[in-house]
Formats: structure tokens, sequence, C-alpha cells
């Protein structure tokens, strides 16, 4: 529905991925840019949102740990639609790409919310 | 009474449901965009866009984020600059509030967008007749007893319409028992004479760095309906010397040119 009405379709019309600003310098991207998303699954473009929303944070048993930079992405955009998500109408800009296809045998419920992936400057 | 909006900033969480409902009862077209980086889309106000949400991050010194959302449309003053300055009359402020505007009057002149302290009056750029066009408080509802669509559409009651006595109680009522959750004053209570949105945030415009982009708050309290009839009541006057003077020049000229004639036809004579 949102992907195929022009009013909702113009307020979010491209897939996005939220950086940190400290990932964001240390990869060399602005904000806005064009990057792309990989995990051994697949990848998908996304458009670079730099902001201080999501930031790095520190995990691990003490002596181990070590500093995780955490993007987040939405899970809105598709092969059809007004917008699929980018300028290419033919490409897939869906996060379902990266995502693993597990779940939980006992409640049914898969796991689709976290997971491994490497941002690309393009 | 004189109808308003209280536009509690604190209160939104900018789902955009306004901009929707908007286009919605205003029959717009959407717009093809691309990706903002602030979120805010479309990024600018224009003839199919009356109203936006904008994003505002601002990240304080201890570490604690503030993401605000300030609803922009018409600010619909309660002594419009826009309607002083109109030569025609198509800008008209309603008894119950709104700022309208007439097609059939306007002859796009654009002294409004001139003339409004705000920018609010958008101009149809692509059309071959353009036409003024801005937020008109959905004016239709107000008259049969209806909310504008935008605070009836708001699911967090962010945008409350009702009578400006009431809301501007109401604004000092929330001002006073949530000390420190808001900026001590209501922007619109009595900028330039008062307007018709009343804004409640959570820190000053200039914090926001709205100040400059559709807030500004150097405006005074003197209604600017006072500046325009001041200025625009001259313009007859200049008009009326102004071709005065070139009848008066030109007669002069054709004066002249006549005693000329006949001065070389008395020396043909000799």
């Amino acid at each position: 529905m949102t992907r195929n009405l022009t009013w909702q379709a113009e307020m979010m019309p491209e897939m996005f991925v939220e950086i940190s600003p400290s990932l964001a310098k240390a990869k060399g991207i602005k904000a806005g840019d064009w990057v792309r998303v990989k995990s051994i699954r697949g990848e998908v473009m996304a458009r670079a949102d730099v902001t201080h929303r999501v930031a790095p944070f520190t995990c691990g048993k003490s002596g181990l740990q070590s500093t995780v930079e955490m993007v987040a992405l939405p899970w809105h955009f598709g092969f059809a639609g007004l917008t699929t998500g980018g300028p290419d109408s033919q490409q897939n800009y869906a996060a379902n790409q990266l995502a693993p296809m597990v779940g939980d045998a006992n409640t049914m419920i898969p796991e689709y919310k976290v997971f491994l992936v490497d941002v690309q400057k393009v | 009474m004189s109808k308003a909006m209280l536009i509690d900033t604190t209160r939104c969480i900018g789902c955009r449901g306004c901009q929707v409902a908007c286009k919605s009862w205003h029959n717009l077209p959407g717009e093809r965009t691309t990706f903002s980086e602030t979120w805010s889309n479309p990024r600018y106000m224009n003839s199919n866009n009356y109203t936006r949400i904008i994003f505002r991050e601002v990240a304080q010194p201890e570490g604690k984020l503030n993401w605000h959302f300030i609803k922009r449309q018409c600010m619909h003053c309660l002594d419009p600059a826009c309607e002083s300055v109109c030569p025609v009359g198509a800008l008209i402020k309603l008894k119950d509030g709104p700022v309208v505007y007439d097609d059939y009057r306007c002859i796009g002149c654009r002294y409004c967008m001139m003339a409004c302290p705000f920018q609010v009056p958008k101009f149809e750029w692509g059309k071959a007749v353009p036409l003024i066009r801005k937020c008109d408080f959905c004016a239709d509802r107000i008259e049969i007893g209806l909310a504008p669509s935008c605070s009836t559409t708001c699911p967090s009651q962010a945008l409350v319409f009702g009578d400006r006595g009431a809301l501007l109680k109401e604004a000092h009522r929330r001002i006073g028992a949530h000390p420190g959750k808001y900026y001590p004053e209501v922007y619109g209570e009595k900028i330039v004479g008062g307007t018709a949105q009343l804004y409640l945030t959570p820190v000053s415009f200039e914090v926001l760095e709205l100040d400059h982009r559709g807030f500004r708050t150097d405006l005074g309290n003197v209604p600017y309906g006072i500046y325009g009839r001041e200025w625009m009541s001259k313009v007859p006057w200049v008009a009326l010397g102004v071709g005065g003077l070139a009848v008066g020049l030109h007669y002069i000229n054709q004066r002249r040119a006549e005693v000329q004639d006949q001065k070389s036809q008395e020396g043909k004579e000799d």
C-alpha cells in the first residue's frame, strides 16, 4: 500500500541505511551517498543516512571487548509498486535479500531482524 | 470567535499523516522525489505541498539525542501581510480564522509572496495560467463545523483545533504544568500581531536552526498588515503622480514643438 500511493511514496522514496557518523567517517561516506550493504546471502544498494540515532556499542567479556558498529535498514521496499527503492525499477532494493532464512522451530517466528552486514562505499 | 490550531511539537511522532491528509483533502498530486538526508520530504513547500514536517536532530552536550518534528504551513496571521498588499483583494481573512484565496480575482502579481514574512504563498511556476497556492486552513471544513483535515488525522493530538483564546490558555497551562519541557513562549501568540497557528516547542527556533527557514523570531509584534497597507495606500498617489508628470511633459513638449513650428514658418515668410 505505502509503495503504491503517490502521497506516501514521495515521503520515503528510496531505500536507506542508517549509519553512525563514526562509521561514515571511517568509510568516507557522505550523507545521501549510495552505498552497498552486503551480507553473505546477498547485497542491496541503499542511500546512506548519517545520523546519531544509531551509535556504536561495546560488547563482549571483559578483556575481550570490542566496539561494534550498528547500522539500521528499513524493511519496506521491493520489486513492485511506484517506488521500488531506487532509480532502477528492475533492481530489487528489499532488505530481505540480506536476512537469514532461519527461525525458531518452537514459536515459528523467523529471525529476520538481526544479522551481520558490511557497508561499502560505491 | 477566531479559530486556531495548537501545534505541540513535543507530542508529534513524525508520522506525516498530516501531509497525506492535506493532499487527500485538497486532491493534490504526489511528487517524484529522492531520498532526503533529514527525512523531510518533499523538501520544499510549493504549489502542490501546503504543509510539511521538518525533522531536526539536536544532540545535547550530555549525550542525549532529541529528534524534533516541526510542522510547517501557512500561519494564518490575524492581520495578514498578504491580504494587506493584495491589490485586487484576492486574499481574504475570514471571520473564523483562515486566510483564503480567490482564484478568479488573482492577477498573478505575487505581491503576497514578497510580503509574507514566513514565505508561505507559492506560485504555480509550471502552469500556463499560474495562480497562488497555500494552506487554506481547510476553510470549507471549518465552515461546516469540522476541524482541518491535518488535525483530524493527527494520531497523537499534536495538532489541536479550537478557539484561539482557549488554546492559548491551554498552551500556557502546559508550559506552567511541565517546567523545563517547553520553551516558555508560544510562537504565534504575539509575533506579527498574532497568528492562528500556535507552536509549543521544547527549545527555541534558533536552537532548531529554523529561525531563517520559515520561523523567523526577529519579526516583532507589530501586525504586518499595517506595513502592507501603509505601502499599498501610496500606490494610487504614486501612479497618479507619475502619470500626471508624463502627461505634463507630453503637453510641454507638444507646446514647444508648436511654438517652434510657428517660429520656423514666421521665418519663411520673411
